[in-house]
Formats: C-alpha cells, structure tokens, sequence
C-alpha cells in the first residue's frame, strides 16, 4: 500500500518538477506567440532582427521590452475591473441584472476626430478596444476578423467604464486623419499589437493602430503614451494630446 | 494487496471524475442550454416571444463571443439556447419556424426539432430580418469587396438551405415591407432611399434622393404606410429629429419636426433601445418610443405630432439595462428589468389607450448571466420579437 502512494506521490512531483522546468525555459518569443497567436514566431523573429538593426537593442532587450508591455496590458486591464466593480459597488449595479455581465452601453454621438475607448473582455491579452468618430454619428473601427468598419454611433454599444475623448490638434488635421481611416474601411485586421508601432500605415491593421496612423500621417501626432513597441488601446487613450470628454 | 487494488480503484475514479469535470466545464452546449438533441417538439409551439442576447464584436476577438436566444413561454419561463457572437443580430417567427443566427451558424426550430446552417460567409453586423415567399431574409451590414468597398449580405433561405447574396452598399437605413427591401445608402454627399425585391436575384430601383447625409442619423427602421414611406432621421448638429415623408410613386417628399432634445445628453440618453423595433405605423399613427420610454405619436394624416404616453418602470438613472420594445398591432410589447423586484418582466401596452394591460415575469435569465460571466464577457439585448 506505502509504496502504491509512494509511488503516486513520486509521480506528481516528478511531473510538477518538470513542468516547472519547462515553464522556466519559456522564451519571451514564445509568450509573445501565445499572447498574440495570429502572428508567427517567424514572423516576429523577422521583425525583431530589423529592430536589432534600427534600435541598436539586443533582440532578447528587445522581446522582454515586448513582453513586460502586454504584461503592462493584464495588470492595467486587472486594475481597470477593480476599480469598475468597486464604483459598481458603490452604485449598486453589480447587484442586479447579472452584475458586471448584464450592461453595455450605446455610446452615442461625439465629435467628428473624437474617439472612444472601452474596457472590452478580450482573453490572452486584455487591451481593451478604440474606435474614431468620422463622423458626428459614424465611428469607424478595426474589429477582428472583419477589419476596418464603419457603425452608426446610435447602434455601437460598449462597456460600463469606457470614456470618449477629443484630441488636441487642428481641425484640418482632425478632418484629414479621420478621411484616411475611413478610407481605410475594407483593409483586414491585424493581431500584431506587440510591434504595430513599427510596420507599414497601410494595410492591415487593429484598432489602435488605426487611430495612430491616422493622426500620426495627418498631424504628425504620436497617441502612444509610452513609446514602446507596440500602441495599444490604453496607449492612445492615455495620450498627452488627448483629452477627457464623458464616461460611460 | 488486495488493500492496493483498492487504492488504484479509488484513483482511478478520482480521475475520471475530474476528466469529467473538465470535459462538461469546456463542452459546447453548457448544462440548461438548449442543443439539437435537447430541443423539445413542443419548443416551438409554446413560445410565445424571442429575445436575442450578444457580445459585441470587440469582444470576439479570441472567437470566442456568444450570443443567447431566449424563448419565453406564456408563462414567463425561458428557454436558452447559446451561439456564437452576433453583434445587432436579429431573431424572427414565421408560421410554425423560429429564425435565429450567429456570426456563421442560422438556427431553424420547427415541431420536428432544431435544424443548423452553417454560413461560410461570416457577418458580424445584424441590420434587418423579413420574410417572404418562404424564405427568410436577413440583412448584415458587415460585407466588404476585395477593392475595399462595402457590400451588405444577404443571408436567404429556410429549411432547404440558405445561400448570401450581396448588396454592394452600405447601408444607412434599411426596412422591410411589402415583400420588398428599402434601404437608404450612398456616400455622404448624395444619400438615397433606395429599394429591391426579396428575391435571389438583386434588383435595386432608387425611389428618391435624399441630398447630403450631414449629420443626420437614422433612429428607426424605414416604414411604408399607404403608398408611402416614412423616415425618422435625427440631426445631432441641431439635436432635431424629423420625419421624412417619400411619395412611393414621385418620389416627392416632405419633411415634418417630429422632436427636439434639450442638449447632446439628452440626445444620448434617448437613442431607442432597438432602432429595428422603435417604431410602427399602426391605424394611420406613427409610434416611436425613445430610450427614456417615452412613446411618441405622428398623425400621418395631418401630419402633426400627438401627445405621447411614458412607459413605466425606465428610469432615467439607469436605462439601457437590457430594455427591449416591439411593435404588434395596437400592442407594445417592453421588455424591460425591473429594479424593484430585482427581476424582467414584459409589459404589454395598448397604443391606442395608452394603458398598460397586461404584466408577464420573466424568469431563467441568471442563468444566462452565469454563463456570459464565466466567460468573462458582456452580452446586449440586441432584438425582441413577439409572435
């Protein structure tokens, strides 16, 4: 009997000690793929060889600088969920209709050059999502898998928490990024948040990436609050040249 | 030794009771929902009003958003059946067949079961759903051409099988009526209420154009009513809503103030709850209800506005908590949460009175709610449909 438990027990520790191991010699480039798995290993490996070349970095400096980003994105996801369910607490929404799960918003009309922001459930890596007002009325959005959309902004509907908020630039400017992102409409979606920064404005592209390249070809501005790699939803929002208009 | 066989007995069932724990936790049909082999015959027959949960489209990024049909019985208890998301996806009854869809999946129930479509072409925007000469149709404005231009699908069948055909506009407005698809598209400098026949083949005849789109904004679906069509547009520059009234046969049209909103605010809060079920023509008035529940009526005869009738129990502080309105007859229907008895109920409305005549619970959507949380989602009440 001692030795059929001795013997399971051996087992599991085995099995636990190998797999903490194995999770040890995980390589940054390898959670990278699994946190964004629409893009390569070769894929990515190519692009961080050319940023060894254009930044001078080392390319394990330059996936761990990839990695503590979207690992930025968790906890600041993390953080944003805490502070949601203690104002649902405070208000009393987290007890009724299902809670956290039971609400979404239409986030109506803003200001043509505006965007929104919404905290967006999204599983590997929680980067919330941004969407542009063409319009008044139009918003338009990189949404997976589809692409570059446009949606009526009486229709859009988003989560408890998101804000809207105009940026500080020119009209021209402002009427110029949001003509290129419309005409945008149709180019597919991309997943590769980690180093958007770095590729093309045309294209595929998410949605961060197409506000980004909006004001950046149209302006000159640069909504990446951290100048890392990638530009993220939380990225834009919290850009020095943006700012607060409503909460939803 | 026999102790050990024992042992290896008990580990053996402590094994495979968590494999099965694991398989019934990841599995597709999750435990009180609804699956083809679960669908009872009688389903059909006993529902009595649909309701359509989602995710938004934002929240599928992993395929993984979901959405929920709800059958409610006449005595307020739910069915659910989950699908994959559908962002402004639609639910429909017609004869003995209730219509349901995903991104990529069309759902059939009938007496004889549950029947499932697999769409190779995927939508992630619901517009409008009709039906005609045996035939659903359900519009998605969620197309694109290789060149980057929009195109709006078609999804057209029934228990034969279903095939997408294209509609190479966006679509502003859409409405269907008459057997016929009405739609307002074009670019923003030169917008037009356009329309075509349900049938396979596209056909689209423009009825009359409706100069640049400015900042106008369709609040409801396009409506036809003796000959001719009627447009709830609003315009957020001036925070205005007016009724455009198009002569089908000249093309000719008027255009009548219906409302005005105090600020951007305002506007906001009274976005109907469904633009697909804001509004009806019923007896020669127009009905409109807002996202504040205020009921709203037009005299298209006379064309003046009436007094309007608030619906009870939608509250200013908190609209937008799954609210939903559809239009039967002289009867509104509202489904709505109510905070007092922390519970849904179904409200019916007679138009003509203004009364309130009738007050169904609804029960069984927690569980819903359990589900979508443990996905780490949030679902919309997207469409509503009484048979």
């Amino acid at each position: 009997m001692k030795k059929v438990v001795a013997m399971v027990l051996t087992g599991f520790l085995v099995g636990s000690a190998q797999f903490s191991v194995q999770a040890s010699n995980v390589s940054y480039a390898d959670q990278i793929v699994s946190m964004q798995p629409g893009v390569s290993a070769e894929e990515l490996a190519k692009q961080v060889d050319e940023l060894t070349v254009s930044t001078g970095m080392s390319e394990t400096e330059i996936y761990e600088a990839m990695y503590n980003e979207m690992e930025k994105q968790n906890q600041m996801a993390e953080e944003e969920a805490k502070q949601l369910a203690e104002e649902n607490a405070i208000s009393g929404d987290a007890d009724i209709q299902g809670g956290d799960s039971g609400a979404l918003y239409i986030v109506g009309p803003s200001a043509r050059g505006d965007f929104y922001y919404t905290p967006s459930a999204t599983a590997y890596i929680n980067h919330g999502h941004v969407g542009l007002y063409y319009s008044s009325n139009v918003i338009v959005e990189s949404i997976y898998p589809s692409g570059v959309r446009s949606i009526s902004a009486n229709v859009r509907k988003v989560d408890k928490g998101a804000v809207v908020k105009s940026i500080s630039t020119s009209s021209t400017n402002k009427q110029n990024a949001t003509s290129w992102a419309y005409g945008e409409i149709g180019q597919p979606y991309s997943l590769n948040f980690a180093n958007n920064r770095n590729t093309g404005h045309g294209g595929a592209k998410n949605c961060s990436k197409l506000i980004w390249s909006a004001f950046k070809l149209n302006g000159n501005l640069d909504l990446d609050v951290d100048k890392g790699f990638g530009v993220y939803p939380r990225d834009v929002r919290d850009a020095t040249q943006t700012v607060f208009k409503r909460k939803i | 030794m026999k102790k050990n066989w024992i042992w290896i007995g008990v580990i053996a069932i402590v094994a495979i009771v968590f494999i099965s724990y694991l398989f019934l936790n990841n599995r597709q049909t999750p435990a009180g929902t609804l699956s083809k082999e679960t669908v009872s015959p009688d389903l059909e027959q006993k529902t009595e009003a649909i309701l359509y949960f989602s995710t938004t489209a934002d929240q599928d990024m992993n395929r993984d958003g979901l959405s929920f049909a709800v059958f409610i019985d006449s005595a307020g208890k739910t069915d659910l059946l989950k699908m994959n998301g559908l962002e402004l996806g639609s639910v429909y009854a017609s004869g003995d067949t209730l219509f349901m869809e995903d991104r990529n999946n069309i759902f059939l129930i009938n007496p004889d079961g549950m029947e499932t479509f697999d769409m190779e072409t995927e939508e992630h925007t619901g517009e409008v759903t009709g039906f005609q000469d045996g035939h659903f149709y359900s519009v998605n404005n969620s197309g694109f051409t290789e060149d980057g231009g929009y195109q709006s699908n078609i999804r057209v069948g029934n228990e034969d099988g279903f095939e997408t055909i294209h509609v190479p506009y966006y679509l502003h407005m859409s409405g269907i009526a008459d057997g016929e698809l009405f739609m307002v598209t074009g670019e923003t400098e030169d917008i037009s209420l356009q329309r075509m026949p349900l049938e396979k083949e596209v056909d689209i005849e423009k009825i009359a154009s409706l100069g640049a789109l400015g900042e106008r904004l369709g609040l409801s679906t396009i409506m036809k009513s003796d000959g001719k069509f009627y447009l709830l547009m609003s315009d957020t520059e001036k925070l205005t809503a007016a009724i455009y009234e198009v002569d089908e046969q000249t093309g000719d049209s008027k255009t009548v103030p219906f409302l005005t909103y105090s600020d951007a605010d305002d506007y906001r809060l009274r976005i109907p709850f469904n633009l697909r079920n804001a509004s009806a023509i019923h007896d020669g008035i127009l009905y409109y209800v807002d996202g504040l529940g205020e009921v709203h009526r037009f005299n298209t005869k006379t064309r003046e506005a009436e007094p309007s009738f608030q619906i009870e129990g939608i509250e200013e502080s908190s609209p937008y908590m799954a609210e939903q309105t559809f239009f039967k007859k002289g009867d509104l229907y509202v489904f709505r949460y109510d905070a007092a008895s922390d519970s849904h109920v179904i409200d019916t409305y007679d138009l003509a009175s203004a009364k309130r005549i009738d007050e169904q619970p609804v029960s069984g959507l927690e569980e819903m709610y359990q589900l979508v949380k443990k996905k780490g989602k949030r679902v919309a009440a997207y469409d509503f449909f009484v048979r």
